[in-house]
């Protein structure tokens, strides 16, 4: 247990607010391919008691922090190295030294712009140290909050510039050794008056100017606000103060405002926020029928047309009649190009490696299970775990169900085919629609070596599997749907964790067992892109949107409410709202890269660099889902051709030679 | 806008006639040993033989009724295998109750019983309640952990304890008022443990720190 470094965490900072979905646009003095990533703007308590305004990039934030703050790291068993997470280490610390920190009681003045969606911060005059811009909807929380934790006061000239005004135990202390070196002397106030009469005739020039002037004379925004509190003190000066100050600011919004046009068009930054294509309504199609798969195969059994038979199922899922059949192929069983010959063989074959692998833990004595805690650890945990697995379906139900027998065996065999991942709870809910349909305990057990191929990263020791979909998919929300990403995000809950049970199991538990049969075969094809489970997410938060933002529900009633979805959410609705979400999604102008690597599209490599750690992370998880994008994008032009016709009924995304078949 | 969640519970407008304090609890333990049966139990009276598995965790409230207040529970419920201790922390942080749970019938989920109260009293809000439930006690005839053991645990660690059956109801309810009436009820009292240091349950809540600690309005 790695006790020490939770605590250590934990005591190093607090964050007192966080706004995800916050786009680093500007800051000095960083390499200008860090801008326009994306990442987490925070109020953070430190372990001193004072606070900073903290900017950290995504990509640390649920690989990194949110393993810190929420799932702190606890790393129990280090002994499978396997499904620990690459360079962590290594990634971390590059994206750590990314952080942007500024400390509250330097900040001395910010900013609010392009209709609230963009701030930036100063410690300084005449330069705006940070700015960002915040994709969810606006700043307006993050100000609020900002404004409980430092005295402010609105520029009188410009409403959109707060200054900080209280003044903190250091610039008090930095007042009086400015007063006692006396550096401004006696034409401190002629410079003053100068810069005055001059801002009102050219503001912008003179700001300039000035600020050359006043740094000069080692003024810089400390001895401004000390400026401002001299004069409090020395009421003869004051209305000078206020009025440089007030100008000052305002100039200093001029200039920045002049400044940030170039910005923009230099880095192409969203200026408005930007909405996606109409949905199209997609209608599902008619399940593979029995006489359509057995016209699909050759004379000699073999499957000659793959990509058409997966983009039918992805259409329509599979006849119940043939799934036990075309499930082997769906999940890697049985190589789609063998003959009925060659699949008798290759069935033999796994039969008995079947049975060797059980043989191994069934002929274990009772000696050896005493001093193997490891082995028997494992056993415990499928024994518990098969006793209470959809012990509500006739299949799995009642006292002695030999079908349970059978459930137990599978997970044993495949903990000794697959040591190192053991048994982790959830795999019997994967199991058992499986079993279920398939009946016969060696097809069901590869089938289900294919469905953990697959998924295998859910599972994983330090859960790096899950955070990495979790972050995607809150990537995919803010993309798809940037006002539920904002409520989320206000509510605690960007993290997406509410969605954990669903990505683990896929589904598993918010359908009825028929149900999952179907979401899952479509899932299998990989079509039309990888990771496409994500999108179902989407469609699912999609359709709850209203529900969970006009009832305002926090980080509770969110995870709530979406556990409660389990057995309300219709299978053909929701993969249909997610295919037209795809099509949404791809056709959008903003695209970016980020998203296009999530759904396994080759990226364009016009946005930020940053997202270029992500692309071998996605190769790794889902290699799979990958190799069904790549076939996908290859088959692009049939794809889009097809994909034009989407507003009748008559859209198809199947291949010329399936027509032909079918004809 | 911080208090929104509470608001309802807290101000029953008009008149209040009862205080209403709300706590978060958290139900950790072994795989198995019953958490969710005791969840379900006590928030709907149910018992289910075969319940299954809890997969991230599950989130439901109670409220119950003592002499002069009303006590809202919110409660977590987690999955318990080892595979997802690491989500752990994300609930129990700023819970102001805990219930850990081991199973009678066995001795290695008493341990694991042991190693969450131990992480609890390290790492969760230092004014934490915590209850010690022996859970299946209607199994009492494959019994393996001694009532007396326990017990002694319970004492020198200042748990509340109890054996508990969520099968037959026994001790149920008793656990959850026992917590209830030991957590502090008082207008500032310190379930949050002080400062806010340990209780960062809420933290859009943190901004006006000293409401994050105090229970009752």
């Amino acid at each position: 247990m790695s006790s020490s470094s939770v605590e250590e965490i934990t005591d190093q900072s607090n964050d007192l607010f966080t706004q995800d979905g916050v786009l680093l646009k500007a800051c000095s003095g960083r390499p200008v391919n860090e801008l326009n990533s994306i990442g987490m703007l925070c109020i953070v308590q430190n372990s001193d008691g004072t606070k900073s305004i903290e900017w950290r990039p995504s990509d640390i934030i649920t690989v990194c922090a949110v393993q810190e703050q929420d799932w702190a790291l606890v790393n129990a068993i280090g002994r499978r190295q396997r499904t620990f997470s690459g360079n962590l280490t290594a990634d971390y610390a590059t994206a750590r030294a990314r952080i942007i920190r500024m400390p509250l009681n330097e900040l001395k003045i910010f900013r609010v712009t392009n209709r609230n969606q963009q701030m930036s911060f100063s410690n300084k005059v005449g330069v705006w140290q940070s700015t960002f811009f915040f994709q969810h909807g606006n700043a307006e929380v993050f100000i609020a909050y900002l404004k409980s934790h430092v005295k402010t006061a609105k520029s009188s000239r410009d409403r959109n510039t707060y200054l900080v005004v209280e003044p903190t135990d250091e610039t008090r202390a930095l007042n009086r050794s400015f007063t006692e070196l006396d550096i401004f002397q006696e034409n401190t106030t002629d410079v003053v008056w100068n810069i005055v009469s001059n801002l009102k005739e050219r503001p912008y020039e003179t700001t300039m100017e000035a600020f050359s002037k006043l740094s000069s004379i080692g003024l810089d925004y400390n001895s401004g606000s000390q400026l401002l509190y001299y004069g409090n003190e020395a009421s003869s000066k004051r209305d000078v103060s206020e009025e440089v100050a007030d100008l000052l600011t305002k100039s200093m919004v001029a200039a920045e405002e002049a400044h940030s046009v170039t910005k923009s068009d230099e880095y192409e930054v969203i200026s408005m926020k930007p909405t996606l294509p109409p949905r199209p309504s997609i209608p599902r199609s008619t399940p593979l029928s029995q006489e359509k798969w057995e016209g699909l195969q050759d004379t000699l059994g073999r499957v000659t047309e793959m990509d058409g038979v997966k983009q039918l199922i992805f259409r329509g899922g599979v006849a119940h009649s043939i799934r036990k059949q075309v499930w082997k192929y769906l999940l890697d069983y049985y190589p789609w190009h063998m003959t009925h010959a060659e699949l008798k063989a290759l069935q033999k074959k796994r039969t008995d490696e079947y049975y060797c692998m059980k043989l191994q833990w069934r002929s274990m004595t009772e000696g050896q299970e005493s001093r193997f805690t490891e082995y028997r650890d494992r056993k415990s945990l499928v024994e518990k775990d098969v006793n209470r697995t959809d012990r509500t379906h006739p299949f799995f139900a009642g006292d002695n169900n030999p079908n349970l027998e059978t459930l137990q065996d599978i997970l044993m065999t495949y903990v000794m085919y697959n040591f190192d991942l053991g048994y982790v709870q959830g795999m019997s809910d994967i199991l058992a629609p499986l079993l279920l349909l398939m009946g016969n305990e060696v097809d069901t057990f590869w089938c289900f070596v294919g469905f953990m191929e697959r998924i295998a990263s859910n599972f994983d020791m330090d859960q790096a599997g899950m955070k990495h979909q979790l972050l995607q998919l809150q990537q995919l929300v803010m993309f798809a749907s940037p006002e539920l990403a904002q409520h989320l995000a206000l509510k605690d809950s960007g993290n997406m964790y509410f969605c954990f049970r669903w990505l683990l199991v896929w589904f598993k538990r918010e359908f009825s067992l028929i149900d999952i049969m179907r979401l899952w075969e479509v899932l299998w094809t990989g079509l039309p892109c990888a990771n496409f489970h994500l999108l179902i997410c989407v469609a699912i938060l999609e359709a709850e949107k209203e529900v969970l933002i006009s009832g305002d529900y926090g980080f509770t009633e969110i995870l709530k409410h979406v556990n409660e979805l389990s057995m309300r959410i219709e299978v053909n609705k929701v993969l249909s709202s997610a295919e037209g979400i795809y099509h949404q999604i791809i056709s959008a102008p903003h695209l970016t890269d980020q998203i296009r690597i999530i759904l396994g599209l080759t990226p364009l490599g016009t946005s930020a660099p940053t997202e270029d750690d992500d692309a071998p992370e996605a190769t790794g998880t889902n290699c799979k889902d990958n190799d069904a994008a790549a076939n996908v994008s290859t088959s692009g032009t049939d794809m889009e051709e097809a994909v034009l016709e989407y507003d009748g009924i008559e859209i198809s995304i199947v291949t010329q030679t399936v027509w032909a078949l079918l004809a | 806008m911080a208090t929104n969640r509470s608001g309802a519970a807290q101000r029953p407008n008009g008149a209040p006639q009862t205080k209403v304090c709300q706590f978060k609890l958290v139900l950790l333990g072994e795989s198995a040993v019953g958490k969710s049966s005791l969840v379900l139990r006590f928030v709907k009276g149910q018992f289910h033989e075969y319940q299954e598995s809890t997969i991230g965790a599950a989130f439901l409230t109670q409220t119950v009724c003592l002499d002069d207040i009303t006590v809202k529970f919110e409660i977590w419920d987690t999955a318990g295998q080892e595979r997802y201790h690491s989500l752990a922390p994300m609930y129990y942080r700023g819970a102001q109750a805990a219930i850990v749970v081991y199973d009678i019938t066995n001795q290695d989920t008493f341990g694991r019983a042991k190693n969450w109260v131990k992480e609890l009293q390290r790492q969760a809000s230092p004014s934490i309640v915590i209850a010690l439930a022996g859970n299946k006690s209607d199994l009492a005839a494959k019994r393996m952990v001694e009532f007396e053991e326990a017990q002694a645990y319970a004492d020198e660690n200042g748990l509340l304890f109890m054996e508990t059956s969520a099968k037959t109801a026994m001790n149920v309810n008793d656990i959850f008022l026992a917590i209830a009436n030991k957590l502090p009820k008082s207008e500032s009292g310190g379930g949050g443990g002080g400062g806010g240091a340990g209780a960062g349950a809420r933290r859009l809540n943190d901004g006006d720190a000293p409401r994050a600690s105090s229970c009752c309005k």
